[in-house]
């Protein structure tokens, strides 16, 4: 994991400090950004910038009455969010390409390293780009949240992480039994998430049924109850518990996949 | 060129023509991305009602033209010919210009035939039918001021990828997944109107980025301009098209002269 190239974000060795934690280490230097990255992640921040104005002024301009505000407030936050909102480890890249069996031979947990290698990779854009979002939405549209709401949107953006991440993992194991497609099989998940998480459609646009039964199912929890929880006025102990219902879930199913993934791969040789 | 037209038409459809499990996959897989690729548009056209001066119907018509305009876009920009930046990137440029063809010949050989996007276009299709059966005018003249539109929108596609991916000449490295990038942006934006949106943002889609000259401003004349003013973008995509010429026969020159370093002496991509 070593990247040429100035350190864009904030000055570390290459070399792992004795004794420094390997899940900081590799969040740390999963952060690295190679100058020859930078044109692709300014102009990525760029798009994502000019996707919520357009969206916001789309939204705003809505006949939906009072709930203008309400959607103004959940795109500005889902695009802030954006990059949390429906992890991508690089397990399945690895599985695919074999990459695994070196990945094996770490005196890491795969686990923690593909999480703490993702969030690495993703932090700092998002930092920016939600930064500049959410002064976008506070200077156009006079944005705020309630200061009282934050620990309650960080307990349930916590949940949706963990299941977006136990998500990416149960897809990961499963698509590289299929071969050569994994791409497409990619492109597929991430269309869908999209659409089923809220954070491209929010659910509250939708008739009042189909919200009650969308709800429920695990993209949800990724994206539409943690937006929901900060920029709405009400509380609902039902969403939390809909999300932890959801981690115990894909908990049970993950671990013993992860199980049977790893025995095939260490008798197959990666 | 007939007879590279039609291999390269079964070469795309080879995974439906083996038949088998794998073409079913194919094809369902290809119908859920074409899909989820219209839900976010159609559920904001239906779910809004009205944005700003964009009725319903106005907004069906937009959503139509758009996937329309892109789907003809993909029938010759197939495989990574509208991703050029990836081509160029990789150093894949090289494979084009051994051939004993023009470059633009060899490009339009490789990319046709994306009829295994056949689902994505004809849903496209469909939904111009469906806005068109509420807003067409009877006169031919309009009839024919659409159907140059659509055409020149899909060349608008086409030019934007091709004027961003000129920067892959420079920075190949960098700018290697550019298209990517705006791929999603014009996806994402093309189909939203511009009504309330900030003059940066208006800017922006109007010129460097001009997804709203892909669909909603055509669009909007077309809903209620007469005359020359159908004309407006097909004129824009014209002067866009030839600037887009002469800044990638620059950058063809620069490759000329210093190539792309992305492959190693014994020809594997680094």
């Amino acid at each position: 994991m070593l990247y040429d190239g100035f350190c864009l974000y904030w000055r570390a060795d290459s070399k792992v400090a004795e004794g420094e934690p390997k899940v900081w280490s590799t969040l740390r230097l999963s952060a690295y950004v190679p100058r020859s990255e930078w044109f692709a992640q300014a102009m990525s921040i760029f798009v994502r910038i000019i996707t919520f104005l357009a969206l916001a002024g789309v939204w705003a301009q809505a006949d939906t009455g009072d709930g203008r505000a309400y959607l103004v407030s959940y795109m500005a936050i889902a695009q802030a969010l954006g990059f949390l909102l429906q992890p991508t480890t690089a397990m399945g890249d690895d599985l695919a390409n074999g990459t695994v069996a070196t990945r094996m031979l770490w005196p890491m947990s795969l686990v923690k390293y593909y999480v703490s290698q993702w969030l690495g990779h993703v932090i700092v854009p998002s930092l920016i780009s939600g930064c500049l979002i959410l002064m976008a939405w506070h200077i156009a549209w006079s944005g705020s949240v309630q200061m009282g709401r934050i620990p309650v949107f960080l307990v349930s953006l916590l949940l949706g992480v963990i299941i977006g991440i136990e998500f990416d993992f149960i897809f990961s194991m499963l698509i590289v039994r299929v071969e050569n497609e994994t791409w497409f099989a990619n492109a597929i998940r991430w269309s869908l998430v999209a659409i089923f998480n809220g954070s491209v459609i929010p659910f509250v646009i939708l008739p009042e049924s189909w919200q009650g039964v969308l709800r429920w199912q695990p993209f949800a929890s990724m994206a539409n109850i943690p937006i929901d929880l900060l920029v709405s006025s009400g509380f609902s102990l039902s969403s939390l518990a809909i999300q932890l219902i959801w981690v115990v879930v894909f908990t049970l199913v993950c671990v013993p996949l992860y199980r049977a993934t790893w025995k095939r791969i260490t008798v197959l040789g990666g | 060129m007939l007879d590279m037209l039609k291999t390269s038409m079964r070469l795309g459809l080879e995974p439906i023509i083996d038949g088998g499990g794998r073409g079913l996959v194919w094809m369902f897989g290809e119908l859920v991305l074409a899909v989820s690729a219209i839900v976010p548009s159609l559920a904001m056209a239906f779910a809004l009602g009205r944005v700003g001066d964009w009725t319903r119907q106005d907004l069906l018509f937009l959503v139509g033209f758009v996937l329309t305009a892109r789907g003809l876009a993909q029938v010759v920009g197939g495989g990574n010919i509208l991703m050029i930046s990836r081509k160029i990137g990789r150093g894949q440029l090289d494979h084009n210009l051994l051939q004993p063809l023009p470059l633009w010949k060899s490009l339009v050989v490789e990319g046709f035939g994306s009829l295994d996007l056949i689902v994505s276009q004809l849903l496209g299709v469909g939904c111009l039918c469906w806005g068109l059966s509420y807003v067409a005018r009877p006169e031919p003249a309009w009839w024919f001021a659409l159907i140059v539109n659509i055409v020149c929108a899909a060349g608008l596609v086409i030019a934007t990828q091709y004027l961003w991916g000129t920067l892959t000449f420079y920075a190949p490295q960098s700018a290697e997944e550019i298209n990517t990038i705006t791929d999603g942006a014009i996806s994402q934006l093309s189909v939203l109107p511009l009504n309330g949106a900030i003059p940066f943002v208006r800017a922006v889609l109007t010129s460097i980025l001009p997804a709203a000259m892909i669909g909603a401003v055509p669009a909007s004349y077309m809903l209620h301009a007469y005359g020359w003013r159908l004309y407006t973008m097909p004129l824009f995509a014209l002067a866009f098209g030839i600037i887009t010429i002469v800044i990638f026969r620059q950058g063809l020159r620069h490759y000329g002269k210093y190539s792309v370093s992305r492959y190693s002496s014994f020809g594997h991509r680094r």
